[in-house]
């Protein structure tokens, strides 16, 4: 009886999520909508895996008297909001991504890698991959009766679930410390710990894994970056930072941090093979030009070709993409530690891809130089301590900061490796005091091809090829970046 | 000269020599007329380029439409006698080859270095050995270092690999190739790169018996019958695909350090598009000899006999019809498309058992990943039950069941399954299961080479080509995605229609069907971008400055298969086979 009614309440959701998030709950609504047959995504839940505590859904902060209400306003600039839910309602990408999972691309892709086939979902800990990101727990019935779950990236998944510390958190005796070590509350006023918890989805962690088979299904492939996204991220707190030019170049830099340690918490779990569907070595561990670059004509993107690195000691073999990793060069230059081993760590990671070694002596080393650069960054791996770490990081002269950004830009500048440049990009674009003229700066972005309508680069044509071309050749790539780092000032 | 000639001819001098007098001065095999000069003054002014071979081969007398088998091979091959067709100058390029190695001084040309310079400091994956030795400042045309020896001048010069352990293999070894200064300036891959070792077959080859041996025959005696497509499919495809047991390899390495890539090989296309053709094929032999009056028990009736398969008692004149119903450079297609396909798995194997090699890129579809992240996506295909993203191997060489011509080549499309999904399977094509597959079928592979060869004379007229071509269509239709098949299809299409139009003419018959799909093909192969066609004297010419819509033509190559296929399903519902 109880999965009958589990059943129909699921129906209900599937047709209505998608088209507005009001989470009514008058179950009698029959549609064939829905993109495959619902019962098939009920089934019994699992262990909770490296969730101990329980998700109880958006909609149980939504009560108008918490966070649901009308929010505080400008007039009263220190009040604690009170509008979230319908800021993430209305505003936040993250509301939506459970409608993205049920879109039509993405049902396409779920068939493409048979999670789905002849309308049900055939591949369950897969189809868990999906839900990992695109919704706050990976089981749609958590209690085999409530399944207000399928509601997108809620406010648990950042926050914690909220089993032990929702009925508590709004009482004075709540002890904000105290939950956040043991009632699975997340810390997220630590910017290290808010950092992490995007890269978690962003990056992938170790029951996460957005791998190439997903990629060359369909899946966009992740180009994160926490300050350029945490710009664009419509907020649901208060920001009141006392200089906006530090405040951007700390994020860039716990931003690698936090990229970095993900990345190598992913590579660890790829390596050891800790999901059915990992494997490895893996594609996406490398730089998408490597491989996918015009082999017969030459392309738009000028900056695409891994092979003219002049660092690169080898041909014809992937580079070893740098897009997360970056963050271990970045903390080897500002605290000195080892770079050998980040050196040895990628040319270990470009021989097991070019010679695709799977035997126990190609990942074991690996693994102790994973393990040995994430002691580096956070400690031994018993006392991890990521608020240390921020510490370190705020106390880091500005301009030093400034310095590493400059010599990383002319190192970047003077490259042809498109995912280097990229990167230099976002670095520069993060410490940047508002240039007057941003000519320069947006001409480098249409040269990287960033689409307009997001941050992030991606790989398409800009609308108007010629246009760009012509504005393109009247600067030179070298012109802009010295105008650039005039810019820096000294 | 008389050391070159005994190096050339070691062991039976007197024998040769005799034969040798008998063919000139009788010429009864063929019946032409005695060469107006001693052949031998001839080769010694120009070169002593596969001196053994020269010494018949450079006969003057030119090879024309009414003298189909002359003897002037060699002339025409190196430039001095013009070509049948197109009346060229030129020598073929095989004979050039040697300059993309050579200079006329000995040393390595300068584009030649700079890829063995970036290959110097590689890992040497697909190799089972390592680069380093190699020093491209030092090699010339007399000192060559074993690695170089190995991995390119087995391709770019027909060097045996290791003359000590296959005497039988194609090509000479490299101390004949250094003494002889005029291989470096006159030609590189000589007579005996493609038709075997000479000291080998020599004797056998002057013999009046020589003609009636089958190709199979002549290939266990070390001759390449060439007439044979199966054979020539596997010569030509030894260089043009690959073949480790005579290490010719590329690897991705090589690729990336800037060697062109290998484009699909088409037997058909390859043959008749060579600029400088030294040979006549089977349809023109044949109407030639057809045209004078037949001699008892003449050999070269017997030799069509031995490459078409037809009735012993079957009258030249029957016979010679039948072979010009023949649909040859379609089944010279298929031959040779099958023969990609086994050699192709050759080069899986090798890459499965090396040590080194596995993880080479060099055996998987280019296409495959080097499609550029925008929209116009040039490599995408669909395999059923393969995870996108995976990597598959070559798909142009993938066998298509109807293909598989005899009964030992059937259990090659479940090889080709498994293979598939062992590719599929994580770690990719784990070389544990690559070899596991390999050993299940290993009984089959070894004998579906000479089967082919066997195959391969088998006629094939009208009803047969239209089937089968019906067949590959249906089989290949959903792959025009990749660049490499649609570029196959189109070459196969291109010889069904060339090979119709020349039986229709013969037979004047007409089918109005055909027409139509015949006009519209045509007007297809117009709008071909530049790629499809092949360009065996010199640079490829670009039709012009605009970049060409690859996508656009696929899709109406795409098309155009779709519409054959379904027109060619309806007529087949409306007149059931026969």
């Amino acid at each position: 009886m109880s999965r009958l009614l589990a059943c129909s309440w699921l129906f209900v959701f599937a047709i209505h999520i998608p088209n507005c998030f009001g989470f009514q709950t008058n179950g009698s609504a029959h549609s064939s909508s829905s993109p495959w047959e619902i019962e098939s995504l009920v089934y019994e839940p699992t262990d909770s895996g490296n969730q101990p505590y329980k998700a109880l859904g958006a909609t149980s902060c939504s009560a108008s008297a918490c966070h649901g209400g009308p929010g505080a306003g400008v007039s009263s600039p220190q009040a604690v909001r009170g509008s979230e839910y319908p800021l993430w309602v209305e505003s936040d990408p993250h509301a939506r991504s459970w409608r993205t999972l049920n879109s039509e691309k993405s049902v396409d892709i779920l068939r493409r890698l048979r999670i789905l086939v002849d309308g049900a979902i055939v591949n369950k800990p897969a189809y868990q991959n999906c839900l990992a990101c695109h919704n706050t727990t990976k089981e749609l019935q958590v209690d085999g009766i409530s399944p207000r779950l399928a509601e997108g990236v809620g406010c648990e998944s950042c926050h914690g679930p909220s089993e032990l510390w929702r009925d508590s958190h709004y009482q004075g005796s709540f002890s904000v410390s105290e939950s956040i070590e043991k009632r699975g509350l997340v810390n997220s006023k630590s910017e290290i710990v808010r950092a992490k918890t995007c890269t978690l989805c962003h990056v992938g962690g170790p029951d996460r894994d957005m791998n190439h088979d997903i990629i060359a299904a369909g899946h966009p492939a992740l180009y994160f970056d926490y300050g350029t996204y945490l710009k664009a991220y419509p907020k649901h707190w208060r920001e009141n930072a006392a200089d906006p030019v530090k405040q951007s170049l700390e994020r860039w830099l716990i931003g690698q941090v936090a990229k970095a340690d993900s990345e190598l918490e992913l590579l660890n779990s790829r390596i050891r093979k800790t999901h059915p569907h990992s494997t490895w070595p893996e594609f996406s561990n490398y730089q998408c030009t490597s491989c996918h670059q015009n082999i017969t004509g030459k392309t738009l993107i000028q900056l695409q070709d891994p092979s003219q690195n002049p660092q690169r000691s080898s041909i014809g073999q992937a580079s070893v993409r740098m897009w997360n990793l970056e963050g271990l060069q970045t903390t080897d230059s500002l605290f000195g530690f080892d770079r050998k081993s980040t050196d040895e760590l990628i040319q270990s990671l470009e021989t097991a891809g070019s010679r695709r070694g799977d035997a126990e002596a190609d990942r074991k080393p690996i693994l102790e130089m994973i393990q040995k650069k994430r002691a580096d960054l956070l400690g031994d791996p018993g006392s991890y301590s990521l608020e240390d770490l921020q510490q370190r990081l705020v106390h880091w002269p500005l301009e030093q900061q400034r310095t590493l950004v400059r010599r990383k830009w002319q190192a970047a500048s003077e490259s042809l490796n498109w995912e280097q440049a990229a990167l230099a990009y976002l670095a520069l674009q993060s410490s940047l005091p508002a240039p007057d003229d941003k000519k320069p700066l947006d001409r480098m972005r249409t040269r990287l091809i960033f689409p307009e309508s997001t941050q992030s680069p991606g790989f398409l044509l800009p609308n108007s090829p010629s246009e760009a071309q012509a504005e393109l050749q009247s600067h030179s790539w070298k012109s802009d970046s010295s105008l650039i780092l005039e810019s820096l000032g000294p | 000269m008389t050391q070159i000639i005994r190096r050339h001819i070691p062991t039976q001098p007197l024998l040769c020599f005799v034969a040798l007098a008998w063919t000139i001065c009788t010429n009864q095999v063929w019946g032409f007329q005695p060469p107006e000069k001693p052949p031998l003054n001839s080769a010694s002014t120009r070169s002593t380029f596969d001196l053994t071979c020269v010494i018949c081969h450079s006969n003057p007398q030119p090879i024309t439409s009414n003298n189909p088998i002359g003897l002037s091979q060699a002339r025409v091959y190196l430039g001095e006698e013009s070509d049948v067709a197109t009346q060229d100058r030129r020598s073929d390029i095989h004979a050039q080859a040697i300059h993309k190695v050579w200079q006329q001084d000995g040393h390595l040309t300068n584009e030649f270095k700079i890829i063995l310079r970036k290959l110097k400091n590689q890992n040497a994956i697909g190799l089972n050995h390592s680069w380093a030795s190699i020093d491209p400042e030092k090699i010339n045309d007399k000192d060559a270092d074993p690695v170089f020896l190995k991995n390119c001048l087995t391709c770019h010069a027909g060097i045996q690999a290791d003359s000590q352990k296959s005497p039988m293999a194609l090509g000479r070894p490299w101390e004949e190739f250094a003494a002889d200064r005029s291989a470096v300036s006159n030609g590189s891959i000589g007579c005996e790169a493609c038709h075997g070792r000479g000291s080998e077959y020599l004797t056998k080859h002057l013999s009046p018996n020589w003609l009636t041996k089958s190709p199979l025959q002549k290939q266990a005696e070390g001759f390449r019958d060439l007439e044979n497509s199966a054979v020539s499919a596997q010569v030509c495809l030894s260089c043009h695909l690959g073949s480790p047991s005579e290490s010719k390899i590329i690897t991705h390495e090589m690729y990336a350090a800037g060697h062109p890539p290998l484009p699909p090989f088409d037997l058909a296309k390859f043959l008749d598009e060579t600029c400088k053709k030294h040979w006549i094929d089977l349809t023109t032999k044949s109407a030639s000899l057809a045209k004078t009056p037949a001699r008892p028990n003449d050999p070269s009736v017997e030799y069509l006999r031995k490459h078409f398969e037809s009735p012993l008692d079957n009258p030249l004149e029957k016979l010679n019809s039948e072979i010009q119903g023949h649909f040859r450079k379609t089944q010279q297609s298929r031959v040779g498309q099958v023969m990609a396909s086994l050699m192709s798995q050759d080069l899986m194997l090798f890459n499965a058992e090396s040590q080194n090699l596995h993880g080479d890129y060099g055996v998987y579809d280019c296409v495959g990943c080097h499609q550029t992240l925008y929209k116009q996506i040039r490599g995408s295909y669909s395999i059923k039950g393969r995870v996108p993203g995976r990597p598959l191997g070559l798909m142009w060489t993938r066998p298509a069941k109807s293909n598989l011509v005899t009964s030992a080549l059937d259990p090659l499309a479940t090889f080709q399954q498994l293979l598939d999904d062992v590719l599929n399977k994580t770690p990719f094509g784990s070389p544990a299961d690559l070899q596991k597959v390999f050993s299940e079928f290993a009984q089959q592979r070894a004998s579906a080479k000479d089967q082919l060869i066997e195959f391969a004379n088998k006629p094939l007229n009208q009803q047969q080509a239209d089937a089968w071509l019906f067949e590959y269509l249906k089989e290949r239709q959903g792959l025009m995605g990749n660049e490499w098949v649609a570029k196959q299809v189109f070459w196969t299409l291109e010889n069904y229609f060339d090979d119709l139009e020349r039986v229709t003419e013969n037979h004047s018959q007409s089918d109005s069907r055909n027409e139509i799909y015949k006009s519209r093909f045509a007007a297809l192969a117009k709008t071909a971008p530049e790629i499809s066609l092949i360009v065996s004297c010199g640079p490829a010419k670009l039709p012009s400055d605009e970049p060409v819509d690859y996508a656009q033509f696929y899709k109406h190559l795409q098309q155009f298969v779709e519409e054959l296929v379904t027109s060619q399903a309806g007529s087949a519902s409306q007149t059931p086979a026969q």
